[in-house]
């Protein structure tokens, strides 16, 4: 186009830009010279004297319409330097636009002739520069490509730090990768630089270099490796033999997630699926048929371990103690039979191994790893068993002898000493059980009967102030002395002492956490009492409130806050309690309780409720004597950690108060007794007593006793006496469960209680000469014990058995219950020298035979022969079947107090299933997990803090923390050492990355420049971390990263672009993003430019899955759907599916596209096909049955459901619809303009205005072609409003539909602006495949010639296009075709010469 | 043209780093700035409003003035500033005319040069970029350039589809990146961008880039331009941060900013979009951080939908297509965030005057209506331009020759004491301006 300002402009022109278009243009050969001239002469005889007739008129001159003056051509001279104008010329001929339809028009002939000597002209031009690079400008990264780009160098597949870029406008052909539109501002340069920076704290630093993760935070770089360490571990452990199935959730905490995948303990080997195999694949595997690999591949099983299992079941010579029976039951056992084959194996795994907890490994010198083996040979086998604790009925013990599965000779063992051991009494020997519960049943009876009359006499003596003689007051109420003296000590009556009131605290706490305002008595345990003075609130940790007295209970030991009455009074006692650190601690249990002599009365009792202030009671009447004390005990429920718990107690006798805190207030470390403040010594009382302490007897609340002491009426008393008596007679079973009375009648019946423990021990204790029972009740027959079975004697107590021997034991649960059964087990010293003996301790319901355990500790004579070969044959069984191959938790994330913080047993794994690779790839893995965790140096900061904290309450981890220091901080030190030492390999790892971010091979001064902007920060006092971060920053702001840079040749001459830049080309035209190592390396090796070897590279990469980012950036972008997925063009109201369906719309057409080019389709497929992609959703939206699930598909034969073409796409019918309503004017103008390549009019200067809403009664059709029907605008109108009637049968988001939104019917048939009569999608899909066949097939070469080149396609690029067009004929039209000659093309190939800078 | 190149190059070499706007006939930068203004005077701020699609035909008007003055249906929500308001009827770009399309009509709108066809992109420097690079230079940001709608990626009828999406161009091939992100509008304005060591990075780039210069072609030399151009900007702001509190004499009535930064991402809702995109531009010119704002409410042919105004079922553009009620409701809708803009501003005392005084408000779109026509564009100015705009006006040029819209730009420029000879295809301000 030749404007004024042009015109003008070439008239003021200089030598120079003649010289310039001779430069272009003169290049023509001879041939070509006669055909200028040739054309020449046609111009000034033919084409002139027309132009004259029918378009001077309006195009001369200066106010030449369209600015095209056509008087200005002279000759072909000046045509020539106008071709772009003469490709107008011709499109207005083509299209009969002009003369316009008002102008006398020219004739047939006269139009042809006219037209034909114009297209002569264009292709001698495009002959003349055919294959011309054309006008490229430098492009920059579009955001597309630089995203891709950055993933496809960091292969982290979702990062997109361009996200809030500015979007990338269209050039050239209407892509976005043309240099014109992609412009950088000061603004967009620092959102570079910004998401740069962002891109490198991406970078996880290597001991060898560097990679990139997904993640930024050391945190997730850690979970990552445990995940990937996880992932290789689980590929042979667990359940499935595969992954543990625990995947982190998104969002979730990654310490949470450990937590759960520590839960699931999966680093287990499964042999039943091995023993599975070689049983189901037995046959198989014996005759070859199958070999031990593809069994293994079949099965997911590692090969090495099915091998050695399989040689180790088929292995028919060797005898092994355990592993014999497992193999002949092998033999011959089915798949269902596995149960009993795991039954060999799985307890002797529980038995032969043990774990320690890893949080102790290295912090004791015992302590190693987490599996461990255990020798289950010993010389004594010690047993304690605890016996249930109710006392009911009989418990039964079986004591059972076997001979260790190797015969029974020389099986001679001894159970020394069974006894049953129970704290706060004598132990009872098994040999006594039945003596010593015969005596005492018969004293207990005794003693009931007399309890009414003993009551009575402890009554009298009570009341009496002279001293009392037993004897005498016994013998005067009729009862036995030892029944009265248990009354009077269980009723506190007439022993004249002291309430013993626990050890006191002796320690003095002259302050506490720095803070000398807090002061108390603290004891042994560490239990203590304390008073915070001040008026401030100390957080200690728990908190302590100002002017409050605080206790805190020790694990063993309660706190006891005594108050010793002064006076006999009736007296009031209020007080309160209330746990101070909730949020660490337990809850802790309170009682309050007065106590005389030896009794105690409960007058409440409960447990803490987090932090709530709770009331102890408020008592009215409470009689005390003298000496008597009101005690306030607190003590532990589970733990001690944290039971700061504050108290508060006040008593009052009506005259005076004795509160607690005001009565320390003065100095709480006066003494202890502590006086109070009315001068009387030894009142208050800080003491400690053990947790549950049995010492004394808590009277039942509201019991009979209770009852009876209250009682002062002497017939109420003695009637009470009498209830007694009758209820301590009773069955206890029969007594409410809970009630006073069953709990009183306990402390009756207890053994260890006041009544009847000095009967047991006086019975435990006797000689056992006493008559022989040849058959007892309880236990075994005397006999048995104090001798060996070849009658020689033994200590009395010791029972002999000769292997095998089970003996059934019968045991009275009153007497045995809750306690342990102990003894020892051991070879009989002189007849079991070369024996063999398990013993095992089983209980058993009351008459039932339990059948013994394969596995347990065996009795051997250390250093003999047997027990050589048991030891041999465990270790063979241990290095089979460990019963886990890892540690696949790797973070002890359970464990309290530990210096570990990740732990590495995978040797079984390694050993028995990992290949060598495997291996290395694990030991890098954790090499990598180490580094990248910083590892040492987390210990070490770990080891300080732990230091103090565990050792506070923990001295006896002082001795392994010190042991660790050195060793800690010498791994420190190396670490250290190390990451210096690692500087330089990771910033050779950032010049790596500088080559694949500028998809070149670097030259010395990139490596220069990078190195010294590093070594210019590390000046500027940059951390390396934080030097070598920017440094990378700096690479992806470079315009080597972000500009495909290409360097042309000297002069104006066009040659052809580098290997590398080639590389890029053809990389960034298919894939949107840099070369792969393929592509580089055929560079690398000058081998690209051969055009064969380009074509082979596309054909190549349209295969690859990276070929769908071309379906988008060229195919969406071609049709108009770019980013539809976030279409919000769609009004709500009419649409409320649209946004939810819009991504499945979008997927379905880059399916399509992705499958043209993948599959190398045929073009006109795009318009008349009879396929497409659908996922369940879509279909649905599309009415298409019978496609169920998420998942996408290519489905054929959708012609019948008006499907199959980009016409019928739910993208491009909704893109070009209205808000509410389609738009027949956006579909015809779409189809005409973007599919078919039409060029159109433009439109009239002012377009009427459209009515707001249809008028009644008028379809969008009929609205149009009301609007239409003006004549300035139906010259455009007819030649597309047809195409988008005709697709009328689709609503504004795709659907199909028969009549419109208001009912009325929907008319599809039409006349096309050539005439041709079309009804609808099908009729439109075969007037394109057909007639319009080369229309379309040309616009599409046409467009992506564009994309690929980033340039508008030019008159030069005709020939190129003919000939693909002539090859598509010829080949069905194949995609890859087009893509193949465009890359051999030299516009493709080649760049124009430096100092050309443009055409017109 | 090889002419503009070696000019360009040589004006490189004198180690002036700006791009020249497209007519030649502009002085280089700084020759006519110093001006007269006294350094204890509020500076003159110039906001630029844009809309796309024109306006209902026959509801944009103005009668009367001062107080007297009668506003059609569309300029309702400026009732309150007729006094400081200017409206000016009969303007237009002549270039803009020659497309006929809407692709055509917008991308020239604030410099009145030609636009290139057939998929190239080049216009001419707009009339706010043009006074960023001049005027804008003092202050730390030079100019805003916000948008509430995406540009439209696409080519249409010859035209690519980025001029409608741009009114304000840096270069003649350079249409400046819009920002439609408040939170980061509001980082650019007041986010502390000097990093450690950032410095040493953009040296090694421009390094980098002065060494590829010599190796690429011209044209490619051009566009690496606007990449060192760039850098030296970010540069230019890096050493110039922290600076502010030392200007002379006027002090803006805010230092730092008086709301919180906004949420990431683009408001779901476009009136909060706008609304927030307002503040922001009021803010910037509050604190003093920027003089220049460009704010594009939506593209030339947008596909904007409002169903805060109950008009979702059809977009912008189609609507534009349409005259009726809902069209006004539309066009009123756009009209009030520029009522908004002046209201905030008139709130605000610098002085004696309040900041509308201090400032130019311009708005526009690229056609009178949605028919395309565009021999007339509808303009409507508020505020006093340091006093030196009268208010309460009509300005009608329908009637006279040489009615450039760039003739109101160099009067604009005049009010801010940058004086060029000619600008676009104007060579004299309005007089009545």
């Amino acid at each position: 186009m030749i404007t004024n300002r042009q015109i003008h402009h070439l008239g003021m022109c200089s030598g120079l830009w003649f010289a310039l278009l001779l430069g272009l243009f003169g290049m023509i050969s001879p041939a070509r010279a006669d055909e200028t001239t040739h054309l020449n002469v046609a111009y000034k005889t033919d084409v002139q004297p027309l132009l004259k007739q029918f378009c001077y008129k309006c195009h001369s001159g200066d106010t030449a319409e369209a600015e095209i003056d056509l008087t200005a051509f002279v000759d072909l001279t000046q045509i020539r330097q106008h071709p772009k104008t003469w490709q107008q010329i011709s499109e207005m001929l083509t299209s009969e636009q002009m003369p316009p339809q008002d102008a006398v028009q020219p004739s047939t002939e006269e139009r042809a002739r006219m037209h034909q000597w114009v297209q002569n002209y264009l292709t001698m031009e495009a002959a003349a520069h055919a294959g011309d690079p054309g006008p490229v400008v430098l492009r920059r990264l579009n955001n597309v490509e630089y995203t891709y780009t950055l993933q496809d160098l960091t292969q982290i597949g979702d990062l997109n730090v361009a996200k809030e870029f500015p979007v990338d406008s269209a050039a050239g052909e209407g892509f976005t990768n043309v240099g014109n539109s992609l412009v950088m501002s000061p603004s967009l340069l620092t959102k570079y630089l910004d998401a740069a920076k962002e891109v490198a704290a991406h970078a996880v630093l290597l001991p060898e270099g560097m990679r990139f993760s997904t993640y930024m935070t050391r945190r997730d770089w850690v979970n990552e490796y445990l995940t990937k360490i996880r992932g290789l571990y689980g590929r042979y452990t667990g359940h499935g033999g595969g992954s543990t199935g625990v995947q982190k959730e998104p969002g979730e905490d990654w310490r949470a997630y450990l937590q759960r995948l520590g839960a699931n303990r999966s680093g287990k080997l499964s042999v039943e699926r091995y023993l599975l195999a070689t049983i189901e694949d037995r046959e198989a595997l014996a005759s070859g048929i199958k070999t031990i690999e593809v069994v293994a591949k079949e099965r997911g099983l590692s090969p090495k371990y099915l091998g050695t299992v399989w040689t180790m079941l088929n292995d028919v010579d060797r005898k092994s103690l355990l592993i014999d029976p497992l193999r002949v039951k092998w033999k011959t056992a089915n798949s269902a039979e596995i149960l009993q084959l795991m039954e060999l194996i799985t307890p002797w795994q529980n038995f032969l191994f043990k774990f320690n907890p890893v949080g102790q490994i290295g912090l004791h010198e015992n302590i190693h790893s987490w599996l461990v083996p255990v020798n289950p040979l010993v010389s004594r086998h010690e047993f304690r068993v605890k016996l249930p604790g109710e006392e009911k009925g009989e418990i039964s013990l079986s004591l059972q002898a076997d001979d260790a599965g190797d015969g029974n000779a020389n099986d001679d063992a001894v159970w020394e000493r069974p006894r049953f051991v129970m704290a706060g009494r004598p132990d009872l020997l098994l040999r006594d059980v039945d003596r010593v519960a015969t005596t005492v049943t018969q004293s207990r009876d005794r003693y009931a009967a007399q309890s009414a009359k003993c009551l009575a006499a402890a009554h009298e003596a009570d009341q009496s102030s002279a001293p009392i003689e037993l004897a005498l007051l016994a013998k005067k109420h009729g009862v036995d002395v030892e029944a009265l003296t248990a009354w009077l000590d269980y009723l506190g009556v007439g022993n004249g002492g002291r309430q013993a009131l626990g050890t006191p605290m002796l320690g003095k706490q002259e302050s506490f956490e720095a803070s000398d305002f807090i002061k108390g008595w603290i004891g042994e345990d560490g239990h203590s009492v304390l008073a915070n003075l001040s008026d401030q609130r100390v957080r200690v940790p728990g908190d302590m409130q100002p002017q409050s007295v605080f206790v805190h209970p020790s694990a063993t030991r309660a706190v006891v806050i005594g108050w010793r009455s002064p006076i006999a009074a009736t007296i009031k006692i209020s007080g309160s309690i209330q746990h101070r650190d909730p949020a660490c601690g337990d809850k802790t249990l309170w009682s309050l309780q007065r106590r005389r002599g030896n009794t105690r009365q409960q007058l409440a009792a409960g447990r803490s409720k987090g932090a709530e202030l709770l009331s102890v009671g408020s008592f009215d009447s409470v009689v005390v004597r003298p000496g008597d004390v009101i005690a306030l005990v607190i003590s532990p429920k589970e733990t001690q950690a944290c039971d700061l718990t504050a108290i508060d107690l006040t008593l009052s006798d009506g005259k005076h108060e004795w509160n607690l805190w005001k009565e320390i207030l003065p100095d709480i470390l006066a003494g202890n007794p502590h006086a109070d403040s009315q001068g009387n010594p030894d009142v208050w009382h800080f003491t400690s007593e053990p947790v549950n302490a049995s010492v004394g007897t808590v009277f039942p609340v509201d019991s009979l006793i209770s009852k009876w002491q209250a009682a002062s009426e002497p017939t109420e008393k003695m009637r009470l006496a009498d209830e007694l008596q009758r209820v301590l007679q009773l069955d206890p079973a029969t007594l409410p469960k809970d009630s006073p009375e069953a709990f009183l009648v306990q402390q009756f019946r207890s053994l260890s209680g006041p009544f009847l423990s000095p009967i047991l021990n006086a019975a435990a204790n006797a000689p056992s000469d006493l008559p022989t029972v040849t058959q007892p009740k309880w236990g075994l027959p005397l006999m048995r014990f104090g001798r060996s079975l070849d009658g020689r004697a033994t200590e009395d107590a010791n029972l002999c058995v000769h292997a095998p021997e089970i003996l059934e034991v019968r045991l009275p649960a009153e007497f045995v219950a809750g306690s342990e059964f102990v003894t020892s087990g051991l070879l009989h010293p002189e007849m079991a020298q070369e024996g063999s003996v398990r013993l095992q301790v089983q209980m058993t319901p009351a008459g039932a035979v339990g059948p013994s355990s394969t596995a347990s500790a065996m009795l051997v004579t250390e250093g003999s022969q047997t027990a050589q070969r048991i030891q041999t044959a465990f270790e063979e069984f241990r290095s089979l079947f460990p019963p886990t191959l890892c540690y696949s938790q790797i973070v002890p994330a359970d464990e309290t107090v530990t210096l570990i913080l990740f732990y590495r047993e995978d040797d079984q794994l390694r050993r028995l299933m990992l290949t060598p690779e495997e291996s290395a790839q694990l030991d890098q893995l954790w090499q990598e997990l180490l580094y990248v965790s910083q590892e040492p140096l987390e210990i070490s900061s770990a080891f300080v803090q732990l230091y103090q904290y565990a050792t506070q309450d923990r001295p006896d981890l002082m001795p392994g923390f010190e042991r660790l220091r050195k060793p800690v901080q010498d791994r420190v030190d190396a670490f250290r050492q190390k990451l210096i030492d690692n500087e330089p390999q990771q910033l050779n790892a950032v010049i790596e990355f500088a080559k694949k971010a500028y998809r070149r091979p670097l030259i010395d001064t990139d490596v220069a420049q990078i190195r010294d902007l590093y070594a210019s920060l590390r000046v500027q006092e940059l951390a390396h971390d934080e030097a070598l971060r920017l440094t990378l920053a700096r690479i992806l702001v470079s315009p080597a990263f972000l500009y495909r840079l290409e360097k042309p040749g000297a002069g104006t001459k066009a040659g052809p672009v580098s290997d590398d830049e080639l590389a890029n080309r053809l990389s960034y035209f298919l894939w949107s993003s840099a070369p792969d190592a393929e592509l580089l390396s055929l560079a690398a090796a000058g081998k690209l430019h051969d055009p064969d070897v380009v074509a082979a590279q596309a054909r190549r990469m349209l295969k690859d899955a990276k070929i769908r980012r071309m379906a988008t950036e060229f195919g969406c972008h071609w049709l108009h759907i770019h980013d539809f997925d976030h279409l919000d063009e769609k009004s709500e109201r009419h649409f409320p599916t649209f946004n939810a369906l819009r991504g499945a719309m979008y997927e379905e057409s880059i399916l399509v596209l992705t499958d043209m080019l993948q599959n190398d389709r045929s073009v006109v497929s795009l318009v008349d096909g009879d396929s497409t992609f659908l996922n369940e959703e879509l279909a649905r939206h599309y009415g298409i049955p019978g496609i169920m699930g998420r998942e996408w598909r290519r489905v054929e034969n959708v012609r019948q459901y008006s499907r199959g073409s980009i016409l019928s796409l739910a993208t491009t019918l909704s893109k070009q619809s209205g808000a509410s309503r389609t738009s027949p004017i956006l579909r015809g103008n779409w189809l005409s303009e973007v599919v078919l390549g039409e060029k159109l009019p433009r439109p009239p200067k002012n377009v009427p205005v459209l009515s707001e809403t249809v008028p009644e009664g008028l379809t969008e059709r009929q609205l149009i072609a009301r609007h239409t029907s003006d004549r300035a605008c139906a010259k455009c109108h007819l030649r597309f409003d047809p195409f988008g009637f005709a697709l009328e049968g689709f609503d504004a988001i795709g659907r199909l539909r028969t009549t419109d939104a208001a009912g009325l019917p929907i008319d599809t048939k039409t006349v096309l602006f050539d005439g041709t009569s079309v009804d609808g999608l099908a009729d439109l899909k075969h007037y394109l495949g057909t007639t319009r066949r080369q229309a379309f097939v040309g616009q599409f070469q046409r467009k992506i010639l564009g994309y690929a080149l980033g340039r508008s396609v030019q008159l030069s690029d005709e020939p190129l296009l003919a000939e693909i067009q002539k090859q598509l004929n010829q080949n069905d039209n194949h995609v890859a075709i087009v893509v193949e000659a465009i890359v051999r093309s030299p516009q493709f190939r080649e760049i124009r010469g430096r100092n050309r800078v443009s055409d017109e | 043209m090889p002419q503009h190149f070696s000019r360009r190059t040589f004006l490189r070499g004198l180690g002036v780093s700006m791009a020249l706007p497209w007519m030649e006939s502009l002085p280089v930068w700084g020759d006519e700035i110093s001006g007269s203004q006294k350094s204890s005077e509020a500076p003159v701020r110039l906001a630029v409003l844009f809309s796309g699609n024109g306006y209902h035909s026959k509801e944009w008007w103005a009668k009367g003035q001062g107080k007297a003055m009668q506003l059609g249906q569309v300029l309702a929500p400026l009732h309150d500033f007729r006094e400081k308001l200017l409206f000016v009827q009969g303007l237009y770009n002549v270039e803009a005319t020659k497309g006929n399309i809407h692709s055509s009509q917008t991308g020239n709108l604030l410099s009145g040069a030609p636009l290139a066809p057939g998929g190239e992109i080049k216009s001419g420097t707009s009339v706010d970029q043009y006074l960023a690079q001049t005027y804008g230079r003092s202050t730390k940001v030079q100019s805003l350039v916000l948008g509430c709608e995406a540009a439209n990626p696409s080519v249409h009828s010859n035209y690519s589809m980025l001029y409608s999406s741009h009114i304000s161009w840096t270069t003649p091939t350079t249409p400046t990146p819009l920002e439609l992100y408040p939170s980061l509008a509001f980082d650019r304005l007041f986010k502390d961008e000097v990093q450690k060591g950032d410095k040493s990075v953009l040296d090694a780039i421009i390094a980098d880039a002065t060494d590829i210069r010599r190796e690429i072609s011209i044209s490619d030399q051009r566009k690496l331009d606007e990449y060192l151009d760039s850098v030296r900007d970010v540069e230019r702001r890096i050493e110039q941060a922290g600076q502010k509190g030392e200007l002379q004499g006027w002090r803006p009535t805010l230092d730092k900013p008086n709301f919180a930064r906004p949420a990431d991402g683009i408001p779901q809702n476009i009136a909060d979009h706008m609304r927030l995109m307002c503040d922001i531009l009021v803010l910037g010119f509050q604190t003093d951080t920027t003089r220049i704002a460009t704010l594009k409410l939506n593209n030339d042919h947008s596909a904007l939908r409002f169903p805060h105004l109950n008009v979702d079922y059809m977009i912008h553009h189609l609507l534009s297509h349409s005259d009726g009620e809902d069209w006004l409701k539309v066009n009123r809708f756009f009209v009030e965030q520029l009522g908004y803009i002046a209201s905030k501003l008139d709130a605000i005392q610098e002085g004696e005057r309040t900041l509308l005084d201090n400032s130019m408000l311009m708005m526009c779109s690229s056609m009178m209506s949605g028919g395309h026509k565009n021999d007339e564009l509808p303009v409507v100015m508020v505020g006093g331009g340091g006093g030196r705009i009268q208010g309460g006006r009509i300005l009608d040029y329908r009637k006279q020759p040489n009615r450039q819209m760039c003739r109101l730009y160099l009067s604009m420029m005049d009010k801010m004491n940058v004086r060029p000879k000619t600008f676009g295809d104007a060579t004299e301000a309005l007089n009545e301006v």
